[in-house]
């Protein structure tokens, strides 16, 4: 992506954090409402953001025609309380909206991600909103180091989501970088200074996870994180 | 990369009413980094003073407020301040812009910005104009 289509956000305290982030993901909502009458967006379920996602949950719009996906999740069932669509829901099912899930419980990771991405191929496409969180490690949502991460990368056909494997044995289901690079609006939420660090070298063109996503990149991406820890 | 320091106003005065919070302060934050002065208030009421006193370039407001929704404070502005544009952000923009809707003649709906600098491109243009 061009360096000039980054723009930084960097809020002075968790506060602010939390409304710039609602307020950012509001505006596209809104404007995917206005467009085609239904928004289908992406979220992660980290901690850090729930606070943002409760003050987008108090934002008056139509919620019933708001469709929302996390963008990884473990191979757990969707009530499990640890499962990040559980999570999302908890929020945001309240105010009317859809919650997709992309896990279920099933021994097969690769399985258990060809069932969601059938899911997936029944929304409209693409995406209004993909958001992205880094780990201190480099991983990009659910695409993490790992025996899965080259073909993830590389993969050109239409899956919407994979079945990923990371190096410390976790398996997991993640949004593809495909179904990522054609979202109409790329948000990334920052917890750490560090991870901006990591972010501004992406968009610079190290070969780290996330700048292998940027490299196909063809809108803006806002980036979100508190100026100090 | 854009990180801009915030407060790089002068291009113009705009009156901002949205009442969203969470939206409302990044709103006005994203239009100030973009070089704008802004006052940014939750509702049509509290726009009229403002607008009364005069000085703005702009009412960007959103349609649906309590109390005086976007309409009505757009017909009152074109009332109390003649030369000033008036711009709707989100919501029921075809109400708007139906021959009844009621938005005074010259009010522009944004044509559906998906990314905040569309949204201050509008803004650009609009006052160009």
């Amino acid at each position: 992506m061009d360096v000039d289509e980054f723009e930084l956000w960097e809020a002075e305290d968790a506060e602010e954090f939390s409304s710039s982030v609602a307020g950012d993901i509001g505006f596209i909502i809104d404007q995917a409402l206005d467009a085609r009458r239904e928004a289908i967006i992406a979220l992660p379920a980290e901690d850090f953001l729930l606070d943002a996602y409760a003050r987008l949950a108090e934002g008056k719009r139509d919620w019933r025609h708001v469709m929302i996906v996390p963008t990884h999740d473990g191979i757990v069932a969707i009530d499990d309380p640890t499962s990040n669509v559980a999570t999302l829901a908890r929020i945001f099912m309240p105010k009317g909206a859809r919650v997709l899930p992309l896990s279920a419980a099933n021994d097969d990771y690769k399985r258990a991600a060809a069932d969601a991405d059938a899911r997936l191929q029944a929304l409209n496409w693409p995406f209004d909103l993909v958001v992205l969180t880094m780990d201190d490690d480099g991983g990009v949502i659910g695409l993490k180091q790992g025996p899965d991460i080259d073909e993830a990368l590389t993969a050109a056909d239409d899956r919407r989501c994979l079945g990923m494997l990371d190096d410390r044995g976790a398996e997991a289901i993640s949004l593809s970088k495909r179904t990522i690079t054609n979202a109409r609006t790329l948000l990334l939420a920052l917890s750490s200074p560090l991870q901006k660090a990591e972010a501004e070298n992406a968009v610079e063109g190290d070969d780290g996870i996330l700048a292998r996503i940027l490299a196909d990149v063809a809108v803006p991406v806002d980036a979100h994180v508190v100026a100090a820890e | 990369m854009t990180d801009q320091p915030e407060g790089r106003a002068g291009r113009g005065r705009i009156l901002l009413a949205e009442d969203d919070d969470s939206m409302r302060a990044f709103l006005e934050r994203a239009i100030q980094r973009a070089g704008y002065d802004v006052v940014a208030v939750d509702r049509g009421t509290t726009a009229l003073p403002h607008i009364a006193a005069g000085g703005f370039d702009l009412l960007l407001t959103d349609i649906v407020m309590p109390e005086m929704d976007g309409i009505e404070l757009a017909q009152r502005a074109a009332a109390l301040a003649p030369g000033m544009r008036v711009m709707f952000i989100t919501g029921f923009a075809a109400v708007a812009l139906s021959k009844d809707g009621g938005a005074p003649e010259g009010a522009r709906v944004l044509s559906k910005p998906f990314h905040l600098r569309e949204l201050t491109g509008e803004i650009e243009r609009m006052l160009a104009a």
